[in-house]
């Protein structure tokens, strides 16, 4: 059903372009949604079908176009053939139609064909009319079989090596030379304005599209924005050569690393390509201030350096001009110093690389002479080494002589010592005999000893067992002691209080005697009352006299008793 | 039946356009041109969101130009502040009929780009009535069509003929027009009585 629909819609679009809406209504009548789709398929099919179309009516029938090479934006690449000249030539037709397309391709051809060089796609002829086209030289390389294989662009054919990038650069370099020597400046260029020659694999710059034909000029904000200059990018733009050279340096940064400088390298994160209108674009990081990331550490530190100076954020740092970095380019390939090979063992080592068999001679020659010179120093070393052995030898001579003399003085003083040794012996088989004879004696002795020391043992043995009782007495006279102090001590303690009671007796006793005496004063102060008192029958004198007397003797009395 | 005659220029007009815009917004690159970087900035304002605050209001009060005016000058005084002067003003913005035609081209080139990734996995819309026979490699040759590639690059890239190529191109272009009018609304073109 779907291939009928297909095969039915393409017998549609076979017709006549006025007959379409009539077939459609006709084939698919009551489905008006397939109507309205069928009819917009063959009007865009119809469009396709005018872009594929070999457009040969609108070219000078001078050209005769035999193959399309490639279609791009703003136009498509014809393979053409020049019947006038019988060669094989290139036409660029534009898909515009308009008065832009216009100005573009005169623009273009006036730029390009006033440049005359081996590195740059001549422009043979122009045409603006309904379709404004270019014819240019064809970019390609018979092969073995006699056939004629078209150039690519060099976005679509990636060097074999870091050195063929460097000559292609190189051959740009001296392409955008020429053309600068000529007033004209490219101002775009990019790995897809340069085609890569099949066979010779040389590089040519094409499509001049937007080249200037004056130094300076207003500020310029046009380009590829992935390879866009920072200046070009900010729009503020003025010197045509920075922006080539920066060109120059943008082409060599994609051939090594892949990707444009400003565009990230394949898998980074916020690429969106060079369209991409989200995330960090092109025109963003060109105009971020930052340089390009940079080149891999694999490709040679001079070839690096000479691409980050093409591609310098301020345009007066970078080269002067396109034939400076030509001819560096044109130094690093033919291993000559740079501007960058400075040290004097870099600028050797380039100079050995460029002139490997006289680099490889001398390196043998200095090898050799080191292997004589080494010889000769060994051989006086085995010479010296010599005549102090045999110094040596005449040392160890003496030395042996010396020893010999020794041997026998050492000899000889054995031999008397041995003599010395025999009356030695003689002596010390007499000591030991009388040591024997002394030997008895002492035993002898020693048996009179022991008995005397048994005898002292037992004696001791008494003395301590008297000891032992002495001891003993002691002890119970000691115990005998201590009760007696204790009774002695006890009986201090009741004289001690004895002492008091009687102290403390005789104080009562003054008391007594005081008391006493007192009681006497009262009674003779009674008494003279009383006398005072009494009338005056006298009492006989031996009553009262008495009286007073058995008064005193009676407390005497009593004293006595209480004491 | 009675075909209209009268909206034929119409139909072919309005087809005329459509197929116009998504061709133009297939080849959108945002390069060779100060009016194409630009068109740059312009894509970038649709995704700042404006756009889609404008498009919720009348159309007499969107005021597209000066919107989009505003963010492009913003846009260079933000760069001219990070090295040289710019000129500015020396600048010519496009006018605002351009202004909008660039903001819908940037527009319809997101549409296009989400419609070619839904090809790439294989989904191809239901509304389509007409076939599309290999619809993965469609989206594939799309896909880099719109990242800026050749066709000889495409044909390399994928290991096909570069003949295949430019086929799947059309056969994706087709595919994406009629999408798009169905998108719009194709069905006022054509009067009922057509129709019927």
């Amino acid at each position: 059903m779907s291939g009928d629909l297909l095969a039915e819609l393409r017998e549609i679009a076979a017709a006549p372009v006025g007959s379409w809406r009539s077939l459609v209504h006709q084939r698919y009548a009551g489905d008006a949604e397939l109507i309205r789709q069928a009819l917009l398929w063959l009007a865009a099919e119809r469009a396709g079908a005018d872009d594929d179309a070999t457009p040969q009516a609108e070219i000078d029938p001078r050209y005769e176009l035999v193959a399309r090479l490639d279609t791009g934006a703003t136009a498509t690449v014809w393979q053409a053939r020049d019947r006038t000249l019988q060669r094989t030539v290139a036409i660029k037709l534009f898909h515009d139609r308009g008065s832009n397309a216009v100005s573009s391709v005169i623009g273009e051809a006036r730029a390009a064909c006033d440049v005359i060089s081996d590195h740059v796609v001549r422009v043979l002829d122009a045409h603006h009319g309904e379709r404004s086209y270019i014819v240019m030289e064809m970019v390609g390389e018979h092969d073995a079989t006699g056939a004629l294989v078209p150039g690519l662009p060099a976005s679509d054919t990636r060097p074999r090596s870091v050195r063929e990038a460097a000559r292609w650069v190189m051959q740009i370099a001296r392409g955008v030379h020429d053309a600068h020597l000529r007033g004209v400046f490219h101002r775009d260029l990019n790995p897809r304005n340069v085609l890569i020659t099949p066979i010779s694999r040389r590089a040519r710059i094409a499509d001049f599209g937007l080249a200037a034909r004056e130094r300076t000029g207003a500020a310029c904000m046009r380009g590829t924005p992935g390879y866009l200059a920072p200046e070009q990018a900010r729009g503020g733009a003025r010197d045509p050569v920075a922006m080539d050279v920066w060109g120059l340096g943008a082409i060599a940064y994609d051939l090594l690393a892949g990707h444009a400088p400003w565009v990230g390298a394949p898998g980074d994160e916020g690429e969106t390509g060079e369209t991409g209108e989200t995330g960090d674009e092109p025109w963003d990081r060109a105009t971020s201030g930052a340089p390009p990331p940079p080149l891999r550490r694999a490709i040679p530190r001079t070839l690096r350096r000479i691409v980050e100076r093409a591609l310098a954020l301020d345009p007066a740092a970078r080269y002067a001009s396109a034939a400076e970095v030509g001819d560096e380019l044109a130094a690093f390939l033919d291993r000559r110093p740079t501007s960058h090979d400075r040290a004097r063992v870099r600028r050797v080592w380039l100079w050995s690389a460029r002139n490997p068999q006289v680099a490889l001679t001398g390196i043998v020659a200095l090898v050799l002479l080191g292997l004589v010179a080494g010889a000769v120093w060994a051989l006086e070393g085995l010479r010296a080494e010599g005549r102090a052995l045999a110094v040596e030898l005449d040392v160890q001579r003496a030395e042996e002589e010396r020893i010999a003399h020794s041997v026998q003085a050492t000899r000889d003083e054995l031999a008397a010592i041995e003599q010395r040794l025999a009356h030695r012996n003689r002596d010390l088989t007499a000591l030991a005999e009388r040591i024997d004879v002394e030997r008895a004696a002492h035993v002898v002795t020693i048996a009179a000893k022991e008995g005397a020391l048994q005898q002292a043992t037992y004696e001791a043995r008494a003395l301590l067992g008297q000891i032992d009782d002495v001891r003993a007495d002691q002890a119970v006279a000691e115990s005998t002691g201590r009760v007696f102090e204790r009774i002695w001590a006890s009986a201090r303690h009741e004289a001690d209080t004895a002492t008091h009671e009687r102290i403390r007796i005789q104080g009562e006793r003054d008391s007594a005697i005081a008391e006493l005496a007192e009681l006497r004063l009262r009674l003779e102060q009674l008494q003279r009352e009383l006398e005072r008192l009494r009338p005056l029958p006298p009492a006989p004198p031996s009553t009262a006299n008495n009286l007073p007397e058995q008064e005193e003797l009676a407390p005497h009395g009593d004293f006595a008793e209480v004491l | 039946m009675t075909v209209d005659r009268t909206t034929d220029a119409d139909m072919a007009a309005q087809f005329e356009r459509i197929i116009r815009r998504v061709k133009a917004s297939m080849s959108y690159r945002g390069s060779y041109s100060t009016r194409d970087i630009l068109g740059a900035l312009v894509a970038r304002w649709v995704h700042s969101g404006e756009w889609q605050r404008l498009r919720a209001l009348p159309p007499a009060e969107r005021h597209i130009g000066p919107s989009v005016r505003r963010f492009i000058l913003d846009r260079l005084e933000q760069v001219r502040g990070r090295g040289e002067p710019v000129e500015v003003d020396a600048l010519a913005l496009p006018s605002d009929d351009d202004l909008v035609e660039q903001v819908e081209t940037a527009e319809l080139h997101v549409w296009l780009a989400d419609r070619v990734a839904e090809l790439q996995r294989g989904e191809v819309d239901a509304r389509m009535r007409i076939p599309l026979a290999h619809p993965i490699e469609v989206g594939e040759v799309l896909a880099r069509a719109l990242r800026g590639f050749t066709q000889r690059r495409i044909a390399v890239e994928l290991d096909i003929a570069l003949g295949l190529v430019n086929r799947r191109i059309a056969e994706g272009t087709s595919y994406l027009v009629v999408l798009r009018g169905i998108e719009e609304g194709i069905e006022g073109i054509l009067g009922e009585e057509a129709m019927s």
